[in-house]
């Protein structure tokens, strides 16, 4: 594995028997195939990721839809930390161990910006998608969530002519977790209320084909 | 009947009404206070306690319904004094924690009056606020009152929808009648 992944990633995640069983599990996943994967970056990596993103400026955004807090791109980003960060995500071999576990088909455009999710902050019901995203992915950056904090992703299930029916599984925003998930016309996701005082950090964001 | 307070009766009020009504092109609204009588309100805060039916479309909406009350009625012929026109008929609704109603690109709502009669005291920190938007921009937001009318011409390409009712707003619950 080259060294980039290898000073990122958990190196659990690049052994190759690990990623044939990561990619059974993702197809098999319910109830559309995802992946959620814990202690994800190298511990001192998320550590600093957070460090720098919480220095990254947030802007309210508020619709129908949602209500929550962004960066702009985080290609804008000067921050030598989160420059890494973006350099992974675009990395031929990292790009190629998502199309491994996904067998999404990747052009290399990543989209990545960093989310702030504060008591009563959500984001409803939708697929995410919009032309170009294949796979969409977050990383988690906040410690004490607990099934009571809120702030869960929310995955639904579709009825036979794919719109949205209920929550099939919630995943909890665990620290240095990384979900992914591919965008199709089933992919119903939420992000839930954020019930306490607490606040969610996310980079996310999408991988294009 | 309800019964309506009966100052809204008189003259000079009603063309200040009026005025308020059309005084932003892109959205004529006014909200009217007080406007119910007392017992009236009473009557309807009893009579839409109970028998709400809750519907959830994870993308569209999440809220209940309650079939509007021939006594409506004398909403709706107040309305068209303020504006002309005869509102248009909806189910009285009713959110509360977790429920909204999503705007959707594939959806045109109608052109025409809508009015909102608040029977809770409510606080915009709760969400629940009744938005306009067009093509994107926002037009008005309005945070519900109790016993106040809101009423709003929709036009062409313009949306309504109702913001997330959140935890900080406990057991409360928000319901608004139709005319």
């Amino acid at each position: 594995m080259p060294d980039a992944l290898r000073e990122w990633i958990n190196p659990l995640y690049l052994e190759p028997g690990r990623i044939k069983r990561l990619s059974r599990t993702y197809t098999k996943a319910k109830p559309f195939p995802h992946l959620s994967l814990s202690a994800f970056l190298r511990e001192g990596k998320a550590a600093k990721l957070q460090k720098a993103l919480k220095k990254e400026r947030f802007t309210r955004k508020e619709s129908d839809l949602f209500s929550l807090e962004q960066t702009s791109a985080l290609e804008s980003s000067k921050d030598p930390v989160i420059r890494g960060f973006l350099a992974l995500l675009k990395n031929k071999e990292f790009l190629g161990w998502i199309t491994t576990i996904t067998g999404e088909n990747l052009s290399g455009e990543v989209d990545a910006h960093g989310t702030r999710y504060s008591s009563t902050d959500y984001l409803l019901c939708h697929d995410d998608r919009l032309e170009g995203r294949k796979i969409a992915y977050i990383l988690y950056l906040s410690k004490g969530f607990t099934s009571q904090s809120g702030g869960a992703l929310a995955l639904l299930n579709s009825d036979r002519k794919d719109r949205p029916k209920k929550v099939k599984k919630q995943i909890l925003p665990e620290w240095n977790a990384f979900a992914f998930f591919g965008v199709t016309k089933k992919s119903h996701h939420m992000v839930e209320e954020v019930l306490e005082r607490k606040e969610r950090l996310t980079a996310g964001g999408w991988f294009h084909g | 009947m309800v019964e309506i307070n009966s100052f809204y009766d008189d003259k000079a009020l009603l063309k200040q009404v009026k005025e308020a009504f059309s005084a932003d092109p892109d959205l004529p609204a006014v909200a009217l206070g007080n406007f119910l009588s007392d017992s009236s309100l009473d009557e309807l805060d009893r009579k839409f306690r109970k028998g709400w039916k809750h519907t959830t479309i994870p993308d569209r909406f999440s809220h209940s319904c309650k079939k509007r009350l021939k006594s409506q009625d004398a909403i709706a012929q107040f309305v068209k004094k303020v504006t002309g026109k005869s509102p248009l008929r909806r189910e009285n609704m009713r959110l509360s924690h977790r429920d909204f109603t999503i705007l959707h690109d594939d959806e045109s709502q109608p052109a025409g009056i809508l009015c909102f009669l608040f029977l809770d005291d409510w606080h915009s920190e709760w969400g629940g606020d009744i938005v306009f938007t067009k093509e994107g921009a926002l037009l008005g937001r309005f945070t519900p009152a109790r016993n106040t009318l809101l009423i709003v011409q929709r036009k062409k390409r313009t949306q309504m929808f109702i913001k997330y009712v959140n935890h900080k707003a406990k057991k409360n619950t928000l319901r608004i009648l139709s005319a």
